[in-house]
């Protein structure tokens, strides 16, 4: 038996066959600004015409830091508590992104490496689906 | 501006007092600040009761229990960490509007650990909106284009808790070294325990008049508010400024940060430029951004920062004291009541009423700086 995978948030990525993620964004019509996570009004001209874009899978990583300190409820991450990397990612296109990474160990991070999108298992919801998370991965080791 | 002044300040330990009511502690404030500017509470023709976290619904408007039913009109104000600059900051618009005279502003809090719902539910429940995380990506993005290192940032906390030491109003009054800080647990990567500023309880409270009250009231030391700001966001961000941005689009150059927006328009209105702060009192939520605020007020430049500390600049004897209180580091953070915390101490400073922690030189000019969560932020000039 077989379950659906489902993106964690509406609008922020495409599942395709278990096997791809894309992430999405819009595009601002009047000022050209673009955004990651599909919106509904650009923050930058208050425009309300804005179109569904696809943004790239790699990037650059521009900041980063390791949680160490278990997130008080409603935290919902594994037990013990493992630390956890998250910064943010630079994209080709020039928008830099926030996400989870899937590396803890501040050693083998530093900006300015080269990360790609993967996506893992958060949680499954009540009817059994995978509740799906992008996390960025370095390439190459530092 | 202003024609403006803070006629009295008062303030109840910040703490662990677990068995004290805020509404306790901030009577305490409230009766230091009246008797501070010798004003009783029939005198208040407007209250602004500032707080967060702590979850008690009216605190505000049940001060007439406590005080005497004046009949002034009582507002609850929230600005999250900011609350503090934006309470002086309406109080000195209803002052300059002729709508009030003489305002109470009070804040008070009882936080008992980190933000951690900041964000969208599912943010929340992966940890990524934990405050310490965005504040450690500022302090690691810093290290990265200047050069700083982790022993910079403990340096701030030394500091911080030599001034903290002889400030009663403080929960910690210990001096510590730089191994202290970096032996104590990291909690974001690379900010340590000691690093960062501490939820906890406590009250503050100032009496704001226009100067024409003052001297019908007989204030005897008037502190002029020379100019208060308060300001959210303007696009673009900057990239890494603790907020709830999903994205920066970077093609039309980096952000200027909120903090310096909200400067900028304090030093246009109180007719100075950064060079004529004497002392000032900055959100040091964490070690890195009692450094990073200090340059986004523009007392010096980019990433000079913390070569500054290094030379002792920024100590209550150096050419530019920062946070001679102990700031947040030390006093900890009741976020309703931190910015008129702030208040307290620039115009004990500029007094000349600081005891033990006075700076050594002659300060005419404070700054008071707050910072808070998604792109908030307070400045306030204060003169002699």
């Amino acid at each position: 038996m077989t379950f659906a995978q489902i993106p964690v948030r509406n609008g922020m990525m495409e599942l395709r066959d278990g096997v791809e993620a894309t992430l999405l964004g819009s595009q601002c019509c009047d000022c050209g600004e673009r955004f990651f996570v599909v919106r509904q009004i650009c923050e930058h001209c208050q425009g309300t015409q804005l179109e569904d874009i696809q943004l790239s899978d790699t990037g650059k990583l521009y900041a980063f830091s390791v949680m160490y300190y278990p997130p008080p409820p409603p935290y919902r991450g594994p037990e013990p508590f493992v630390p956890f990397g998250i910064g943010w990612v630079e994209l080709p296109e020039g928008i830099v992104i926030y996400s989870l990474l899937t590396e803890n160990d501040p050693q083998k991070l530093a900006v300015g490496m080269e990360m790609k999108l993967t996506f893992s298992t958060f949680a499954e919801d009540e009817k059994g689906n995978e509740i799906i998370v992008p996390r960025f991965a370095p390439c190459q080791a530092v | 501006m202003s024609g403006i002044v803070i006629a009295g300040v008062g303030m109840h330990p910040f703490g662990r007092y677990p068995d004290k009511t805020p509404e306790a502690m901030s009577l305490e404030a409230i009766q230091a600040a009246l008797e501070d500017s010798g004003l009783n509470y029939p005198d208040i023709d407007l209250v602004l009761c500032g707080k967060v976290v702590y979850k008690k619904e009216g605190e505000g408007i049940d001060l007439m229990m406590k005080l005497g039913m004046t009949g002034v009109p009582i507002y609850q104000v929230n600005a999250m960490c900011a609350t503090g600059g934006a309470m002086l900051k309406l109080a000195a618009d209803a002052i300059t509007s002729g709508s009030s005279e003489v305002v109470l502003v009070y804040g008070f809090d009882k936080h008992q650990g980190m933000f951690q719902d900041l964000g969208e539910t599912w943010q929340n429940e992966l940890g990524m909106k934990a405050s310490p995380i965005a504040f450690a990506t500022v302090a690691q993005r810093y290290m990265h284009e200047h050069g700083a290192t982790e022993e910079d940032f403990a340096r701030v906390a030394v500091k911080a808790h030599r001034n903290g030491a002889n400030n009663p109003y403080a929960l910690f009054r210990n001096e510590i070294t730089v191994d202290d800080v970096l032996n104590s647990a990291m909690v974001a990567y690379p900010l340590h325990l000691y690093n960062f500023c501490t939820p906890d309880d406590g009250a503050a409270a100032a009496i704001v008049c226009s100067e024409r009250a003052a001297k019908k009231l007989g204030i005897r030391k008037p502190i002029k508010i020379a100019s208060t700001v308060m300001q959210t966001a303007a696009y673009p961000p900057p990239v890494v400024e603790p907020a709830n941005q999903y994205s920066v689009d970077l093609r039309g150059g980096a952000g200027t940060p909120v903090v310096t927006l909200a400067a900028n328009k304090a030093y246009e209105a109180a007719g100075i430029g950064p060079g004529d702060i004497d002392v000032c009192e900055v959100q040091d939520t964490d070690s890195c951004h009692e450094l990073v605020h200090v340059e986004q007020l523009g007392l010096c430049s980019e990433g000079e920062a913390y070569h500054l500390l290094r030379d002792g600049v920024f100590d209550i004897e150096g050419r530019l004291p920062v946070n001679p209180s102990g700031g947040i580091q030390c006093k900890g953070e009741p976020p309703g009541a931190s910015g008129l915390g702030q208040a307290c101490e620039i115009v004990w400073q500029l007094r000349g009423e600081a005891g033990p922690r006075q700076i050594s030189r002659d300060a005419r000019t404070g700054l008071c700086q707050v910072f808070g969560w998604n792109h908030v932020a307070a400045v306030t000039i204060l003169q002699k």
